[in-house]
């Protein structure tokens, strides 16, 4: 009695006091961390959850080399505004200004003369010849990036001058610009005795122009930059960033509570909600919650007798109650979406809602499209077959070991069989790509507000592509052909509205949730500022303590 | 069995409470629908009588809750109206998961709503089950081949022993792996067979010395002489006497399967959901370990795991000391030699890069 | 006796070579992309495609033929050459390098720690069968023995945390004093340590026994020796012979690494190079752990058959040759 007592006023007085501060029950930064004057010196340690392969953004795709390498130690000729959310449009920084040519054609990029590599080689246009060349190469395993390419004619400097780079393309294309501008730029001096990238010291060691420079990779522990003083733009604050690689979150967490960490990514949802206030850490760190472009979604596999019928994927999505399974498995933290594109975006239709929790309307749904229990052995059948089906999940997923369980339970209420099968990640997402599989869950995620959706709904890209749940449309194909020739952001974001409207009636997918990245800041970081493109740690300075 | 086995065995008490220890559990295994359940034991409901609906699956109670029982209706509980699956209406949850201890969830409940102390008795099946599988998998095996190398010798012998050290340097994990990809479906059974094929050398060892010690005793020498086949005395004298120390090897490899199966959960390579097992009852608990709530559930099945490892060991070693009489002072020479290199070549194994065995 | 070490040695070279073609195809036939991704349930848009891995299998060489590829593979490890990481790039030789002593720095204090705690152990034990002692020893190493090393190793990541025992990584950032190595080692080496007591001290109780009985130890005790005499200068002498045979089986064990304890704590060693191998198909990683698990398994299985014939000469190589 006692005890619960205790518990109910720690509850009480955690309810009042999180009251009194919105911007932590919302993991805002507060104005203050962008007041005062910035001070140089210090070292940001950073929490990574997992060691990237390499520093090499042109043979491996880990998020943790964008967040450690874009705009900190590598640059581009253009990169998007981070304080300009959700639109996130492009502002200069290797290049000074650009052009582009009537019928979207041509770019031209003209760049900075006061730029120099981190090994004081003098910067140029080579430089991004270079780069798009490498990619180019087939010998290197650049794929990810070449499909940007794949329609440039022509890359060369003007006649005479090594500081305009001009690009012509065969046909227009809405992300041929941004993915050139964007792209990071490696010196030509170093990638010309690259060969295929893997073997080279700029592998794991990147050498760049940005206002951080590589210094130190302990293998299983931490990656070191430290600020490069002779950089083109204004200097960095920070004298070092140390990025330690802590894989268990528990462990992270305790070294987050000794003071270990300036920057703590990617919190467990429970430990951001609840433990960060249990431990008493309210004045030692402010919370963030970002949205980034992502979405979970299960997919039906439309080529399995039991999916093909779209009336079967929306009873599948009123089976689920998604608002509860949210509140009690996610904390309530991550943002319902029935959208393909960045919820914030206008490509979304916000007056789609997720399909409510409707067991009879589920039973209703699977009756008429002929899932029924003919033979009477309580699981329903059609044609013979009865509807029992496997759900393919990976095994390190934690939402997932709480949703099928409970998908089980609710499909088994309406005569519908599902058993689970596990495999680990690599197993998993080879299944998955080679379409085997019945049922499955997976995010997709992006490191950018603009994205074309062709690689995952066009029907071409069942075999090549990420159409993993064999969805075929001609009307969804053409209407993703279509906008990618418009480069119009408001009247392609129109078509990928309908193009919504199209997924949501179809439900390939059934759509989940958009997960929050989840951080810790130390209260002394000042200028620090949460987006898409993640945190831009050259604003960022440490107040004294 | 030699004579006095059970005697010896029974005047140790740590023994007794041993075997005391693993019967409970291996009661509580069997009878676990009985005790935790979300289906009475025995119902009657519109006129019908259902018997143990707990265990068998009638077509008419799909869908069965408590809430349906009319005035008419009567039902007979199992002490704890939970199963092991079953998870409440979420719309009705209140508080986050997992929850503390309350009337209905004695032990309260794991991080998708369902009840603690119900997958903690139903987890004892498939920990005791996965347990007893995989040992005796691993004897059967190491029994056959250990026999075989030890009385045939030559080339068998050779061929068992290049293999039982092939195996010594193989991670687990890549087994558990390629046998993902071959079979369809990896279930707590496939992943134990695979543990088995890994782990009989440590039987095979312990058998193939019995089995030379047997093959130069008198007794069987004379039955060769007296005209019996190969083959009968290697099932007459060979097998029965190498059953002792495959006994003991079984009794711990049951404690060493049940520890390997919870580090296999912990790593993300244990049963898939829904299956309820100490191991993966644990890796769930430590995903929120800070979580008060979540300390039951990191406690429990650790203590349930430490229990009944304990009981099988010290059951083991019991056994061990039980057959083999020498420390009473009976010394036969001939037993010597052979004993002591069983020991010296069969430490007790571990999952976890303790023991001399290759780690997961 | 050369003669007999001479083919011992070579005895070992087919199970070397059964290994590293069990594992080879074991590898190969282990489903699965070779190319570590974000994990977590999360694929990046754009670059994931399967026209991309198909072009990264082909060039990892992942789809050339089979028994050509272990024939390769093998004349590049005979000329010292084990590849390079599918992961990073790194030659695997570079990677065994970096892993194998930070587990050496765990395994080997935790193997003499365990000798140094188990021979008192099973001395006591020993010196009174069946007593009070023996019982209350045997039944606390076995107790400790059953624990599941996750469990202690996270408890005591939990407990430890706020007592300035440091639970992660080798080093304090900046310092490179010997004692924050040792701080940092204290807690994973004491994982490492407790459950192989048991097998430690049981052992060298039971061969302490076995010594006792025997012939000469009743004479020398019936020549009137103390009773501490004939235990310190017959019994442990020859028990601790035995207990050295034990320790070349324990060989592999301290090179392959522990999985779990170098995970908890955050240590890059071997266990969690095969780990992360393993986890992200990274084919000459994994094949060059393998084989140097191989090789420590030959040589462990060597080296206690030549203790085993120095301490037990009674014994001929010949008819023991496990």
């Amino acid at each position: 009695m006692f005890l619960c007592l205790q518990i109910a006023t720690a509850a009480l007085l955690a309810g009042t006091t999180a009251e009194a501060d919105p911007d932590w029950q919302e993991g805002r930064l507060p104005a203050a961390v962008y007041a005062g004057v910035p001070r140089i010196g210090g070292t940001l340690v950073v929490r990574l959850d997992q060691e990237p392969p390499s520093l090499d953004k042109l043979t491996d795709s880990a998020l943790a080399i964008d967040w450690m390498l874009e705009r900190k130690v590598l640059e581009s000729m253009a990169e998007p505004d981070a304080s300009k959310h959700p639109e996130y449009p492009l502002k200069p920084a290797l290049a000074t200004s650009w052009t582009i040519s009537p019928d979207q054609l041509t770019f031209t990029f003209r760049l900075r003369r006061d730029v120099v590599w981190h090994d004081g080689k003098p910067f140029s246009g080579k430089d991004v010849l270079a780069t798009v060349r490498k990619i180019l190469d087939p010998s290197v395993r650049a794929m990810h990036l070449r499909n940007n390419f794949v329609d440039l004619e022509d890359i060369s400097t003007a006649p005479g001058d090594d500081f305009t780079v001009v690009a012509r393309y065969r046909k227009p294309y809405f992300l041929a610009f941004r993915a050139l501008a964007t792209l990071s730029i490696y010196p030509a001096h170093l990638l010309e005795t690259a060969g295929d990238m893997l073997h080279s010291a700029i592998h794991r060691a990147p050498v760049g122009t940005g206002p951080f420079r590589f210094d130190a990779w302990k293998t299983g522990e931490r990656i070191t930059f430290v600020r490069n003083d002779r950089y083109w733009g204004r200097r960095a604050y920070l004298d070092r960033i140390v990025y330690r690689i802590v894989a268990d979150p528990a462990v992270g967490f305790q070294l987050l509570k000794q003071g270990e960490f300036d920057l703590y990514l990617q919190l467990q949802p429970q430990q951001w909600v609840r433990d960060l206030d249990a431990a008493g850490l309210r004045k030692a760190v402010r919370r963030i919650k970002f949205y980034s472009p992502n979405y979970n979604w299960i997919g039906w596999n439309e080529q399995r007798p039991w999916f093909s019928d779209p009336r079967v994927r929306q009873a599948m999505n009123h089976a689920i109650d998604t608002e509860a399974v949210r509140k009690s498995f996610l904390l309530g933290l991550d943002r319902p979406t029935t959208c393909h594109f960045y919820l914030d975006s206008s490509a979304c239709d916000r007056s789609l809602a997720p399909r409510s929790y409707d067991p009879a309307r589920a039973a209703q749904l699977l009756d008429e499209a002929g899932w029924r229990d003919h033979d009477g052995d309580g699981v329903r059948d059609k044609d013979g077959v009865p509807f029992r089906f496997t759900f393919l999940m990976n095994a390190d997923s934690v939402f997932l070991d709480k949703l099928t369980p409970y998908l089980q339970q609710e499909l088994h209420k309406l005569g519908v069989e599902m058993e689970i099968r596990k495999v680990d990640w690599a197993h998993f997402v080879q299944l998955v790509e080679e379409h085997q599989f019945d049922a499955t869950s997976l995010r997709w995620g992006n490191t950018d507000v603009v994205q074309d959706p062709y690689e995952i709904w066009h029907s071409s890209q069942i075999k090549d592509g990420s159409n993993y749940v064999l969805f075929k449309d001609p009307r969804a194909d053409q209407l993703i052909e279509q906008a990618r020739a418009v480069l119009d952001d408001a009247r392609r974001n129109e078509l990928y509205r309908k193009l919504g409207r199209l997924l949501y009636d179809e439900a390939p997918y059934t759509f989940l949730y958009s997960r929050p990245s989840l951080d810790a800041v130390s209260s002394r970081v000042r200028g620090i500022r949460p987006s898409v493109v993640w945190y831009d740690l050259q604003d960022v300075w440490l107040a004294p303590p | 069995m030699r004579p006095g086995v059970w005697k010896r065995f029974a005047a140790r008490r740590r023994n007794l409470i041993g075997l005391g220890l693993s019967l409970l559990l291996a009661l509580l295994a069997l009878f676990a629908d009985f005790i935790a359940s979300d289906r009475p034991i025995i119902l009657r409901q519109a006129g019908t009588l259902y018997l143990f609906p707990n265990l068998v699956e009638y077509r008419a109670l799909r869908g069965f809750s408590a809430r349906d029982l009319g005035r008419a209706d009567w039902a007979l509980w199992p002490p704890l109206r939970h199963g092991p699956y079953t998870i409440p209406p979420l719309a009705t949850l209140e508080g986050p998961l997992p929850q503390p201890p309350s009337a209905d969830h004695p032990l309260g409940t794991d991080n998708a709503g369902r009840d603690t102390l119900a997958r903690l008795l139903h987890g004892t099946r498939t920990s005791l089950g996965v347990g007893c599988a995989a040992a005796a998998a691993q004897v059967v095996i190491g029994l056959a081949l250990g026999v075989l190398a030890g009385y045939l010798g030559g080339l068998v012998d050779v061929a068992v022993t290049r293999a039982a050290e092939v195996l010594l340097s193989f991670p687990l994990l890549l087994l558990l792996l390629a046998a993902q990809g071959i079979l369809e479906r990896t279930t707590l059974m496939s992943t134990m067979a695979v543990i088995a094929l890994t782990r009989w050398a440590d039987t095979s060892r312990l058998v193939r010395a019995e089995a030379m010690r047997v093959r130069e005793m008198p007794y069987v020498e004379a039955s060769r002489a007296l005209g019996s086949s190969r083959l009968r005395t290697l099932l007459v004298h060979v097998l029965p006497n190498s059953l002792s120390p495959a006994l003991v090897a079984a009794t711990f490899g049951v404690g060493s399967a049940i520890l390997l199966e919870s580090a296999l959960s912990f790593l993300g390579f244990g049963a898939p959901e829904p299956t309820a097992s100490w191991g993966l009852l644990m890796a769930h608990g430590f995903q929120d370990v800070l979580d008060p709530n979540a300390r039951l559930l990191v406690l429990l099945p650790g203590l349930a795991i430490f229990l009944a490892v304990s009981a099988f060991n010290v059951i083991g070693e019991g056994l061990r000391d039980a057959l083999d009489p020498r420390y009473q002072g009976a010394v036969d020479p001939s037993v010597f030699i052979t004993s002591a290199q069983n020991r010296a070549l069969s430490p007790i194994p571990k999952p976890d890069g303790c023991g001399p065995t290759p780690a997961a | 006796m050369r003669t007999l070490l001479l083919q011992r040695l070579l005895g070992t070279i087919p199970t070397f070579l059964g290994i590293t073609f069990i594992a080879f195809a074991l590898v190969r036939a282990a489903p699965g992309h070779a190319l570590a991704l974000e994990g977590d349930g999360g694929l990046r848009q754009g670059a994931a495609t399967a026209a991309e891995r198909r072009e990264y299998r082909r060039l990892m060489g992942l789809d050339d033929p089979f028994l050509p590829g272990y024939a390769r593979w093998l004349t590049h490890v005979v000329r010292g050459d084990l590849g390079d990481s599918f992961r990073d790039g790194r030659p695997v030789r570079v990677l065994l390098a970096e892993a194998l002593p930070v587990t050496l720095l765990l395994s080997l204090p935790a193997l003499l720690l365990g000798y140094l705690l188990a021979i008192p152990i099973g001395l006591i034990s020993a010196a009174r069968p069946g007593g009070l002692l023996d019982r209350f020893l045997s039944s606390a190493v076995f107790l400790l023995y059953s624990l599941p090393v996750q469990w202690v190793a996270l408890l005591l990541v939990v407990a430890a945390s706020g007592s300035g025992l440091p639970i992660q990584g080798l080093r304090t950032e900046g310092v490179s004093a010997a004692s924050d190595l040792f701080a940092h080692l204290v807690l994973p080496i004491a994982c490492l340590t407790y459950g192989s007591l048991a097998v430690l001290s049981r052992h060298l109780r039971s061969s302490m026994l076995e010594v006792m009985g025997q012939d000469y130890v009743r004479t020398a005790r019936a020549k009137g020796l103390s009773e501490t005499a004939v235990v310190l200068r017959h019994a442990l002498p020859n028990s601790l012979l035995s207990m050295i045979t034990l320790f070349g089986l324990t060989f592999p064990a301290l090179a392959s690494g522990a999985v779990i304890v170098e995970r908890v704590f955050g240590l890059p060693g071997m266990g969690k190079l095969t780990f992360d191998a393993v986890l992200g198909r990274d084919m000459p990683v994994l094949m060059g752990a393998i084989t140097l698990a191989g090789l420590m398994t030959m040589l462990g299985l060597l080296v206690s058959d030549l203790l085993y014939l120095a301490a037990d000469p009674r014994v001929s190589l010949r008819g023991r040759r496990t």
